[in-house]
């Protein structure tokens, strides 16, 4: 299951991020990494959406919410 | 705290030379610039990066210890760089371009350590930054942290990072001295463990280790927030795309409607301390004329904008400091990142269409200096008001009829060339900013400080008087002595019609090159060349050269009959094909010396100078091609 299919105000664990290069180095930094406890809040235009990690919350686009693979605790 | 004598990125404090460096390093939104504004006060100016259009705050903060030269880096997430922006962070940390900090503050947003963790732990990996870096993390954010369930204290952070670590309140000012005694403290000893090398890997360990041991006291379980609650609203498009649209049109009436009072008010100061000032200047006459219709006019010009760009600076600090901007840049994402860019973009380029100079100002809030350089060289491309008065009078000289038409069709010529203009600047000059998906952290909404974007307001416009105003007061000059010298006829200096001057004889010599378009005439060819000043006196200069060259009575009456006239002979009877060229031209063309000034506090000199020959090169060639195109039709 990936990041794109978790329903608002479920809480997953992120099992594996597919994103290369400078963009997923930037997930990563942003605390999207494997293990991160994540939840989304908010869905948002063109399937974009927000995903908490504590107290944080990260937009993320369509696709790329389709590449960080998820498992639900 | 050791004093050193050397010049960090953004050097330019002369006056503190030998004084100590302390740079302020931390993510976005993290409230290093408020700090900063605090412990300055005025005592600050903004840079650009040596070599870079990044803009760098230095300032003085005067310690109970002794006075430090403050750096406000940019916003990074990371040192390992992938942004112009983040590449003079990481080197104002790291004294990659030369001697290093003597103090590095690392300004961690405690509602987001995990993320301002990984920031220090490259920071803290072996050989990242001098051994005469002191390290010290100023905490940040502590109530709202609180509210949230974080129960950390720079204390136990402390304790864990085997670092200095002090709660500050960015906004009050709150701890900084206790930030200064940290500067000049004994460390508390680096018995904690630090990152085994500077590989993500090992950094993301190192901040996995100091989570877990700092335990729920730092990660808290996901709580709904007020901001949560709004953002339920704003990040939808329904509501989202009509209340950035009324956010723009506040932003466009500021610039526009708002400001024109004052504008007009300084434009009558100018006037009447020139009316003061011309008859008691001593010596000739022309003396008085460079003086007040020279440089009073230059600096009256730079005044007349200072209100205009305080107002939209202030308006657009507010909105990025409140945390909006970035749900902006979620909701019209879509439509410009195939450009490379980000929502935040369509605020500027909105803008533009209002003044194209405080549109530049607003491109501060792109978070890439590659993005600021794109967005800036097609802003001179969103048609503002002033060349509204040259479409309508071309237009109604050359298609009465369909005047509506013509303007409107300039209006979309504009929206096109701005695209089309980026998306080639995007595969040419601006190649390095790629295309790249949305990954953005949204900061919890808050209150602006007012102080500290007070501050920044100050700063930013006295760096537009210093760097764009010089461009402007000089630029008037050249144009009163070329208006004031005569070339033909026996008239005195500076008291010459406008056919005689160098002015005319200049325009008379570019004509010709506007042959192509169709328009091989000095009035038109003068008049383009004033407009360089300021688009608004185009239609003004055309009518004093048609004054000049033909007294009433001897030919056509009205303006628009003159240039309607003038254009049906220099385009061989297509006069329409010629005005629509002229139209393209005046969108196209070099923008008017204020933005030109802008571009070159943003962007340099050289940035500013090519862009402005490229505007040129793009109008000529439209312009041809419309008037060769029309004339067949």
């Amino acid at each position: 299951m990936t990041l794109a299919l978790l329903p608002v105000g479920l809480d997953a664990v992120v099992a594996h991020v597919n994103v290369d290069g400078p963009l997923g180095a930037r997930l990563a930094e942003l605390g999207l990494r494997p293990g991160a406890h994540v939840r989304t809040t908010h869905t948002a235009a063109a399937g974009a959406r927000v995903v908490a990690l504590g107290a944080d919350r990260i937009a993320l686009d369509q696709a790329t919410c389709g590449r960080v693979q998820i498992s639900l605790p | 705290m050791t004093a050193s004598c050397h010049d960090a990125p953004g050097s330019g404090g002369t006056a503190l030379a030998g004084a100590p460096v302390v740079v302020l390093l931390g993510n976005p939104n993290a409230g290093k610039s408020t700090l900063f504004n605090s412990a300055t006060g005025a005592r600050q100016h903004v840079v650009n990066a040596p070599g870079t259009t990044v803009e760098v705050a230095e300032g003085t903060w005067r310690t109970p210890h002794g006075t430090v030269r403050l750096i406000d880096a940019p916003g990074t997430y990371s040192l390992v760089a992938r942004s112009p922006d983040e590449i003079v962070a990481a080197h104002a940390a790291t004294g990659a371009d030369g001697p290093a900090p003597d103090a590095l503050v690392v300004v961690a947003d405690a509602t987001t350590l995990p993320r301002a963790l990984v920031l220090l732990g490259q920071v803290l990996a072996p050989g990242a930054v001098s051994d005469r870096t002191r390290v010290v993390v100023a905490l940040t954010m502590l109530d709202a942290a609180r509210a949230q369930g974080v129960t950390l204290d720079a204390t136990a952070l402390s304790g864990v990072l085997g670092l200095p670590v002090v709660g500050v309140d960015p906004r009050s000012g709150a701890g900084l001295d206790a930030l200064a005694d940290m500067l000049v403290a004994d460390s508390p000893g680096t018995a904690a463990p630090r990152p085994a090398s500077d590989d993500a890997a090992d950094v993301f360990a190192w901040t996995a280790t100091v989570v877990d041991v700092l335990g729920d006291a730092t990660a808290p379980r996901v709580r709904t927030t007020l901001s949560d609650h709004v953002d339920a609203a704003l990040l939808r498009p329904w509501v989202g795309l009509p209340v950035f649209g009324l956010v723009l049109w506040a932003l466009l009436w500021l610039a526009t409607t708002a400001t024109a009072p004052v504008m007009d008010g300084v434009g009558r100061l100018v006037t009447w301390l020139g009316e003061l000032i011309r008859p008691v200047v001593p010596g000739p006459a022309w003396v008085g004329g460079l003086l007040v219709d020279g440089v009073l006019q230059g600096v009256g010009t730079v005044l007349s904008f200072l209100p205009l760009l305080a107002i939209v600076f202030g308006a657009i600090a507010v909105l990025e400091d409140s945390g909006y901007l970035a749900r902006v840049a979620v909701v019209t994402d879509r439509a410009v990142r195939r450009l490379g860019l980000d929502g935040r973009a369509v605020l500027p380029l909105v803008l533009g269409f209002g003044c194209n100079v405080p549109a530049l100002t607003a491109t501060r809030t792109l978070p890439n200096a590659r993005a600021r350089l794109l967005v800036g060289l097609v802003i001179p491309w969103t048609t503002c008001p002033a060349r509204l008065t040259v479409y309508l009078l071309v237009a109604t000289a050359v298609a009465p009829e369909h005047a509506a038409i013509v303007v409107a069709a300039a209006y979309l010529a504009s929206v096109v060339l701005v695209v089309g203009g980026a998306w080639v600047l995007q595969r040419t000059l601006v190649r390095d900013l790629v295309p790249e998906g949305l990954v953005l952290a949204l900061p919890a909404y808050h209150r602006p400080g007012l102080r500290a974007t007070a501050r920044s307001i100050g700063a930013r416009c006295a760096s537009f008087v210093r760097r764009a105003g010089s461009v402007i007061v000089a630029t008037l000059v050249v144009l009163w002595v070329l208006l004031a010298v005569p070339t033909t006829g026996s008239h005195a200096v500076g008291n010459v019609p406008v056919a005689d001057s160098a002015y005319g004889a200049v325009a008379h010599g570019l004509a010709p090159a506007l042959a192509p378009a169709g328009l091989d005439d000095w009035h038109v060819a003068g008049a383009l060349v004033t407009g360089v000043v300021a688009k608004e006196v185009v239609v003004g200069a055309l009518a004093q050269a048609y004054a000049v060259d033909e007294p009433a009575g001897a030919g056509p009456s009205t303006l628009t009959e003159h240039l309607s006239a003038s254009l049906e002979v220099s385009s061989g009877g297509a006069a329409t094909a010629a005005g629509i060229a002229l139209v393209v031209f005046v969108l196209a063309y070099t923008p008017c010396i204020a933005t030109i000034g802008e571009q070159r506090r943003l962007f340099g000199t050289r940035i500013a100078v090519l862009a402005a020959l490229g505007q040129l090169a793009v109008a000529w060639t439209l312009a041809v091609l419309v008037f060769q195109c029309g004339r067949l039709l």
